[in-house]
């Protein structure tokens, strides 16, 4: 079950949203595409799922060229963020839409709605209407209705973006078991980074339409290859002895022996008070402390070494 | 290219049917009335008499907006501020006048004038302009309540607490804030009532009698009592370019006003004080019984039989009068036929219509939407005059047959089948389309499963105001039911009112009962279902 991406293109007349684009997804991986909003990565799921004509490139599955082929001969499931249920069937009826389509037989279609919805964690919800339904119930709807015809590949448009933030962590933790249980090959698109690294076996960041990097979540926080991505995960980018580096956001730290900078601002984050300090060169750092220092004096920081990293280029 | 000839075979039926059946005779009116050759345009137009008519026509209709306004804008406040048990009903009921047929209205407003004596005696109102205004602002009521109460009650309110906290009084927030957003619903509403009034035929040619003559009445009585085709195609020439001088002056004036505004739910209230109840109860209880009377009384009336009361006019509608060519049961007969043969065309040219406008090529897309709005902004009048004139030969040799009938009155009901299906179409989210597809539904598949059950009720309800419209069509059916068989309700009620003789008007009260229960019937059993807001 590999997915192959080739040189993938689109234009929206002088723009282009998706540039150059090559990706080979493995059989049962988890991938996250992860960018700010407009950096092509939900129209390259969409490319996947053979609902946006693209200008050059290829798509095929396990060695299939399915490039032209219409949306629902793929076989590939999806999830948009307002999970866009058929508001005039109920639960089960929606769940059991994909399999009906694959005419499986009434008494295969009855026990795999219930065992979906098990899964998700509903059952008993069947006979319900959609629109008595809360957010999060009706994204797990939305998941069992594209996990149920098996498909190939299960693309997840913001899936949880819409969610308030604590039931967002415990859908993204649900979200993540099932899918190493089910095996199943996944891309998941999102603009949240730690949503992406709980999820991800392997993150694409994406910008401008443009794959900026490719790799772990441990590889693309530590290691970023671009001021883009940097900046993106929080990191400090800066000129160190003449070279562009980055300066990792957890490089800097309290030490006795490090140098003294002016503490310009002090914010309360809950498990840890968030410092910001300015160095002579007038850039700004962030560090976390237990104790809230007092705003205007200084404290002596260190920066530590490894933890600076040469951009290439 | 398969999907293509698909739609150019869904679009060509609306645009066959309305090139046929509205452009072509409304053309013809055109030609007739611009190339008049026994006497020339500006002969006709500058005869004092025509003057007099056209005149007449603005006037009223301009007294009768501004009545209309006057009389519904109380219960519009207070339907559109507080919430109160009753308000759904008192709202319900506001809109019945508004669907009742206008010779049902008509024989309200004889009722009423038999009733309390007004049409003898000392104040004698029949045949006067006062009952004709009364009977616009009866009907019209609904048109101010729906399209500015149904706006008024979603504006969101927090800009009125806004100027009240910056310390403006409840009458100033009022006058600053909320009237001058409430202005381009305000307009919208003037412009409709103005229209209708403007081409209001039956009232006026069944409560005016011989005294009273608007643009719409002189076309039917040169067009088929003097058979003078000249003269009442001009008057449809200058009907048409007054109408379109409204339509473009209006929506340039809505386009101006209207800005855009972010509606809320529902803005209403319970009642804060005792006043406030006092004055709701007031003006809701007043406006209901203006709007009760003429039922009221006209349901009396079609009870009074001799010096008592009794079932005897409405045993009388299954004998034959002197006067129609068949019994009353029969008119009822060929209505309910007409009625089911209109519906049925109105649903297959307006649904084709419908899925073309909302999913088909965008741009041919629009301009048949802007072409379906033409049959609602010509008066019904003109449009049974041009199919009159241009229906009478081969291949559309029509006049004789039934079935032209029907297709006039189909005409009036497509826009609502129309507007009644597409926003839906269009509503759907495309992702709920994408989704089925990701699903494995082919394109065919996501029509059947996902389009179909949404317009299906949606169709419904535009057929079932198609057919509401074509029982109780009166104008265009006064122009091609001329056939003695084919005679319908309102046309028996229209030829029974304008007899004198009690048992005759005895009788026109009774059938326009039966009229009223079927129309009111229907639509509210469409309108239960009415998400949408056709109406």
């Amino acid at each position: 079950m590999t997915l192959d991406l080739r040189d993938i293109a689109v234009r929206f007349g002088a723009t282009t949203a998706v540039d150059d684009v090559s990706l080979t997804v493995d059989a049962g991986e988890v991938i996250a595409l992860l960018g700010p909003s407009g950096c092509g990565k939900s129209t390259l799921l969409r490319v996947i799922a053979g609902l946006q004509r693209l200008d050059a490139g290829s798509v095929s599955l396990d060695g299939h060229d399915i490039t032209k082929a219409p949306t629902h001969t793929r076989d590939i499931g999806l999830m948009f963020q307002d999970h866009a249920l058929f508001a005039h069937r109920s639960v089960e009826q929606n769940v059991d839409f994909g399999l009906r389509m694959r005419k499986e037989a009434a008494s295969v279609r009855r026990a795999r709605v219930d065992e979906l919805l098990a899964l998700v964690g509903l059952p008993g919800f069947g006979p319900r209407p959609i629109d008595g339904l809360s957010g999060g119930e009706a994204q797990r709807v939305a998941l069992a209705r594209a996990l149920a015809p098996n498909p190939r590949v299960l693309l997840l448009d913001e899936p949880l973006a819409a969610l308030d933030r604590s039931r967002r962590e415990q859908l993204t933790d649900e979200l993540r078991r099932l899918l190493r249980t089910l095996d199943q090959t996944t891309i998941h698109v999102t603009h949240d980074q730690e949503e992406a690294f709980a999820i991800a076996d392997r993150i694409v960041v994406m910008n401008k339409g443009r794959v900026e990097q490719v790799g772990s979540p441990i590889e693309v926080w530590s290691r970023p290859q671009s001021a883009f991505v940097a900046e993106f995960f929080g990191h400090t980018v800066a000129d160190v002895d003449g070279e562009r580096c980055v300066i990792r956001s957890d490089a800097v730290a309290v030490d006795p022996g490090g140098e003294p900078m002016r503490i310009v601002d002090v914010i309360f984050r809950g498990d840890h008070h968030e410092v910001r300090v300015v160095d002579e060169a007038g850039r700004e750092h962030r560090l976390a402390v237990d104790e809230p220092p007092v705003v205007g004096t200084e404290v002596n920081v260190a920066i530590d070494p490894a933890a600076v990293i040469a951009l290439p280029g | 290219m398969n999907e293509r000839r698909a739609w150019a075979a869904i679009g060509l039926l609306p645009v066959l049917f309305l090139s046929a059946f509205f452009l072509y005779p409304v053309g013809a009116v055109l030609v007739r009335g611009l190339t008049a050759d026994s006497t020339s345009l500006a002969d006709i137009v500058s005869r004092p008499a025509l003057r007099r008519v056209v005149w007449f026509t603005f006037w009223q209709a301009s007294v009768s907006t501004a009545l209309t306004l006057l009389a519904a804008l109380p219960l519009t406040a207070v339907l559109a501020n507080f919430r109160f048990r009753g308000r759904r009903l008192v709202r319900a009921l506001v809109t019945i006048p508004f669907v009742l047929p206008t010779v049902v209205v008509a024989a309200a407003f004889v009722a009423v004038l038999d009733r309390f004596g007004l049409d003898r005696g000392a104040v004698n109102l029949r045949h006067t302009v006062w009952v004709i205004l009364a009977a616009h602002v009866f009907f019209n009521i609904a048109v101010v309540v729906r399209t500015v109460g149904g706006f008024w009650s979603q504006l969101d309110d927090r800009q009125e607490q806004a100027a009240r906290s910056l310390g403006a009084s409840p009458l100033r927030a009022f006058w600053e804030v909320t009237v001058p957003r409430l202005k381009a619903a305000l307009l919208a509403s003037t412009a409709i009532v103005f229209l209708f009034t403007f081409t209001s035929f039956g009232l006026i040619l069944l409560l005016g009698g011989s005294r009273m003559a608007s643009i719409e009445t002189e076309i039917f009585r040169y067009a088929v009592s003097r058979t003078d085709f000249a003269t009442a195609a001009v008057l449809s020439v200058v009907q048409l370019v007054a109408v379109l001088a409204l339509v473009v002056v209006s929506t340039r004036l809505q386009r101006r006003t209207t800005g855009t505004e972010r509606l809320a739910v529902d803005r209403s209230t319970p009642f804060t004080t005792n006043r406030q109840r006092a004055a709701a109860v007031l003006v809701a209880t007043a406006t209901l019984a203006f709007l009760a009377l003429p039922v009221a009384s006209l349901v009396e009336r079609s009870f009074r039989h001799g010096d008592g009361y009794g079932l005897g006019n409405y045993r009388a509608l299954t004998e034959r009068v002197p006067l129609l060519p068949v019994s009353a049961l029969r008119a009822l007969g060929n209505s309910l036929a007409f009625g089911v043969t209109a519906a049925a065309i109105a649903f297959a040219v307006g649904g084709a219509a419908a899925l073309f406008v909302a999913l088909g090529p965008k741009r041919l897309g629009k301009a048949l939407d802007l072409g379906l709005l033409l049959p609602l902004g010509t008066s019904a009048v003109t449009l049974g005059f041009g199919m009159l004139i241009a229906l009478d030969e081969p291949p559309l040799d029509l006049r004789q047959s039934w079935i032209i009938i029907p297709i006039a009155q189909a005409l009036i009901g497509v826009p609502f089948v129309v507007r009644a299906i597409a926003p839906v179409l269009q509503s759907i989210d495309p992702k709920v389309r994408e989704a089925a597809a990701t699903l494995g539904a082919a394109p065919w598949a996501v029509r059947r499963e996902i389009d179909l059950p949404l317009a299906a009720k949606a169709a419904a309800i535009g057929t079932g105001f198609a057919f509401a419209i074509a029982i109780g069509e009166f104008g265009a059916t006064s122009f091609v039911g001329r056939r003695p068989g084919h005679l319908t309700v309102p046309l028996s009620i229209a030829r029974l009112l304008g007899q004198p003789g009690e048992a005759l008007r005895g009788q026109a009260m009774a059938l326009s009962v039966v009229l009223m229960l079927v129309t009111t019937i229907v639509v509210f059993l469409v309108d239960r279902n009415d998400q949408a807001g056709v109406l």
